[in-house]
């Protein structure tokens, strides 16, 4: 079973390679069918390893250099069932990605699909190694492969101040992610986390200790995009291609947040035990922040995958806070959420762009009405029924993870981040709901002051032709693939106990450490079945009436004669003017922010983790 | 720690500002392969000769060649 | 272990950063962040150092004989070459930039605000 282990990485990444030396002499449809091939294979090895880690880690060392005397002097893969899940969700994204491309891209040279594939092999590398400078390595190594598609198909200088802006940012915090490791490995004198974890334990917490947790903290952060680092997903998600966008939405973000649990929990919770608190606390406040911030963005932009931006920013807010409650239910939510929102996400994404090529753009109000005909139907749908899972539509997935992560603040004495989160989720809901109303019912005005919309831009290397049927359902067979995973993740029986007995098995930072370092195995955390509480459901129907409510406030308040006084409309245009006038598109701004953020995280957690 | 590693690593301080102060991306250039010299010698003094040869490929040939093309093609369009 | 290439390495990565925050050509900016990335392996080198240690090449040499620690050497060799694929991504992204824009400074590209 190990020998699966690298497998998983290297098959996308030799695959890569293969193509890149020999896609110019095959046609580009058997690149795309070998790149399909390969990704559904990264699916299923990743699968296969999620069952088979279920109770015990599956952990491979790298030419067999196995821990001697407990201490572990090879490199390790050390696959848990969430990290497994993370990888089956990215090769399930790239295998729709690839899918969707078929139809989309008119013709697209082999690098493309080389660099996808060193993509996907960077992706599940980084969910499944136990490594800290192995961690660094495929954090560059997506990020780079990242930029570059980011770049893809360059058009416009949109196009490429998104990319600039992505790889200047992500560029920061994987240096501060090197920082970092390297003072864990100044420190403990290990890169294995076990190892590092056993070496910290129980020591006091200093100076070089907290700047380490910073510097990764704030690195990892930067990747997932959290309030005051969030500016530039905003700018590199709205320009990527369709494809590409898939990817970065559904889960390269997530495995930022997945990294600062992993990297927590094995490496630093043994010693920063006595002050948990001060860790929950910065972590929740600034996921929060995020979820808000983004919610509200989202909510004042015309621009169909500008809008999924600050959704996936506003969505990561709350699997952080899912994440910092130090929890195991918080853990398992948030990561249900991954999964179940990635897909959705995902499927919005594709949808976004089919609406880009039937209805010729990605600009909520110049669609104004444009999607309103029976042939549309489809598309509609799936555009409504994403907005009402992403608003966490009862009793489907991202409404389980939802209800775990308000479980877990409720236990935590968080009470009041529930109906935080709840906003958050109205908020975004609210957002895709409204798109869908003004494209496909033709509600509301085709003019918004409040809306910043974004320059006009032709999207060129996007099929302007309709495409024949065939094409059609192929283009929208991703993303209804995708939705089903999204929205069915929770009626799978048992899901909820079981992903909380895997947390809680995260968060074992001994009994990790045990069995990676001496294989010994810890006993196994009790499965506890989930029950809904009635105040889970309560969240959930104010969740989807908000949404429902707030969209057709926003769309029919003219009708209604609401805030037709300008007066009463400044109170609201005034703060959102505030907001977006932050969004500048300025890398030296987004620059201060991190360097500001940075500062804040080092000051609260400099005093309070003394 | 020996003199002259504390010479090398206060020079790198120097150097790395003046590189950061140098606006004019040309000047910029030439300050940062003379920056890329000391990061060798400061591998050679702390014990990395193995990081210095790649340092002097990168640092000082690979570095100034692609900045050179890059201000070139930015250069020759009549642009600022 | 002396503080001083700490020192060294948070000036760097910081001068680096006002470099990025000021700079008003692309260019200019990249080399700036490679000002930052030198942060990362003075800490490296700094860490790995033993006083009286030689070079971590064990051929030739007895058993007893200190060297500096291989692991961090290692570690700034991939540092190092990563950084330089950056470094001609930024730069390429540039050039493209140039063509399109007809300028190489962040302020006055203006497709993303809001």
């Amino acid at each position: 079973m190990t020998t699966l282990v690298p497998l998983t990485v290297a098959v996308p990444l030799v695959a890569a390679a293969a193509i890149a030396a020999f896609g110019r002499l095959s046609p580009a449809w058997i690149d795309n069918l070998a790149a399909t091939a390969v990704a559904a294979t990264v699916t299923v090895l990743a699968t296969i390893l999620l069952v088979a880690s279920a109770h015990q880690d599956t952990i491979h060392w790298f030419s067999g250099w196995t821990p001697r005397h407990s201490v572990a002097i090879g490199i390790a893969f050390t696959v848990d069932p969430i990290g497994a899940g993370l990888a089956a969700l990215a090769g399930a994204l790239m295998t729709a990605a690839f899918i969707f491309s078929w139809g989309y891209f008119e013709e697209v040279a082999h690098l493309y699909y080389t660099m996808m594939l060193i993509f996907l092999g960077a992706l599940a590398g980084f969910a499944l190694t136990g490594d800290l400078f192995n961690l660094f390595v495929f954090f560059e190594l997506m990020s780079v492969s990242a930029y570059a598609l980011t770049g893809y198909r360059i058009s416009q200088p949109g196009v490429l101040q998104g990319a600039i802006n992505f790889a200047v940012t992500n560029t920061i915090g994987a240096y501060m992610v090197a920082l970092g490791i390297a003072l864990v490995y100044g420190r403990t004198g290990a890169l294995n986390m076990a190892q590092a974890g056993e070496a910290l334990a129980g020591k006091r917490v200093d100076g070089l200790v907290i700047a380490a947790l910073v510097l990764l903290t704030v690195g990892f952060l930067i990747k997932a995009g959290a309030v005051p680092f969030h500016f530039w997903l905003s700018d590199a998600y709205a320009v990527a291609p369709a494809p590409v966008g898939v990817l970065l939405t559904g889960i390269m973000s997530d495995l930022g947040l997945h990294a600062i649990a992993r990297v927590y929990w094995d490496v630093f919770s043994g010693a920063t035990v006595g002050h948990a608190g001060a860790v929950r606390g910065l972590l929740v406040g600034v996921g929060l922040l995020t979820a808000l911030v983004g919610g509200v963005m989202s909510l004042l932009q015309s621009d169909l995958k500008r809008l999924l931006a600050f959704v996936t920013i506003s969505h990561g807010g709350i699997f952080l806070v899912g994440i910092g409650l130090l929890e195991a239910r918080g853990l398992a939510g948030a990561s249900l959420y991954v999964v179940a929102d990635g897909a959705l996400k995902g499927a919005f994404f594709l949808a976004v762009a089919v609406a880009v090529i039937r209805l010729g753009s990605s600009d909520e109000l110049r669609l104004h009405g444009r999607g309103k005909h029976r042939r549309y139907l489809g598309l509609g749908l799936l555009f409504a029924v994403c907005g009402l899972g992403l608003a966490a539509l009862p009793p489907f997935g991202p409404f389980l993870s939802k209800s775990l992560i308000e479980e877990a603040a409720r236990s935590a004495g968080y009470g009041f981040a529930v109906p935080l989160v709840t906003l958050a989720t109205v908020l975004t809901g609210a957002a895709v709901l409204r798109a869908t109303g003004r494209i496909f019912l033709g509600l509301g005005p085709r003019r918004e002051p409040l809306l910043s919309a974004q320059p006009d831009e032709p999207e060129k290397g996007e099929p302007e032709a309709e495409k024949s049927r065939r094409t059609r359902i192929v283009l929208l067979l991703p993303a209804v693939a995708l939705l089903v995973i999204g929205l069915g993740v929770s009626l799978a029986p048992g899901i909820a106990a079981l992903a909380v007995q895997e947390a809680a098995r995260f968060q074992d930072r001994a009994g990790y450490a045990n069995e990676v370092l001496r294989g010994q195995l810890p006993p196994l955390p009790p499965l506890v079945p989930h029950v809904y509480a009635a105040a889970d459901w309560a969240w959930g129907a104010v969740s989807v009436a908000g949404s429902l409510g707030l969209a057709a406030l926003l769309l029919l308040r003219g009708r209604l004669r609401l805030f037709s006084r300008r007066g009463r409309f400044g109170l609201v245009r005034r703060p959102a003017g505030v907001l977006t006038a932050w969004h500048t598109g300025a890398i030296g701004d987004y620059a201060a922010w991190i360097c500001a953020g940075a500062a804040a995280f080092s000051v609260v957690w400099g005093v309070l983790l003394r | 720690m020996i003199p002259l590693q504390v010479v090398l690593l206060v020079l790198m301080g120097i150097v790395g500002t003046t590189v950061v102060l140098a606006r004019d991306p040309l000047r910029q250039a030439i300050v940062n392969s003379v920056y890329g010299l000391v990061a060798v010698l400061l591998f050679v003094v702390f014990q990395a000769p193995d990081v210095a040869l790649s340092e002097l490929v990168v640092g000082t040939v690979a570095m100034p060649l692609v900045l050179l093309v890059a201000i070139l093609k930015v250069r020759r369009k009549g642009g600022r | 272990m002396s503080y001083l290439p700490f020192a060294i390495a948070g000036w760097l990565f910081f001068v680096g950063l006002y470099g990025v925050v000021t700079s008003r050509n692309y260019i200019h900016l990249t080399v700036c962040l490679t000002v930052m990335q030198s942060s990362t392996y003075v800490v490296l080198l700094a860490i790995g150092y033993r006083n009286g240690a030689t070079a971590p090449i064990f051929a030739g040499i007895s058993r007893s004989t200190k060297t500096v620690d291989p692991v961090v050497q290692a570690l700034t060799l991939t540092d190092i070459v990563v950084s330089v694929v950056v470094v001609a991504l930024l730069l390429s992204l540039t050039m493209d930039m140039f063509t399109r824009a007809k300028t190489v400074d962040p302020d006055e590209v203006r497709e993303l605000s809001g």
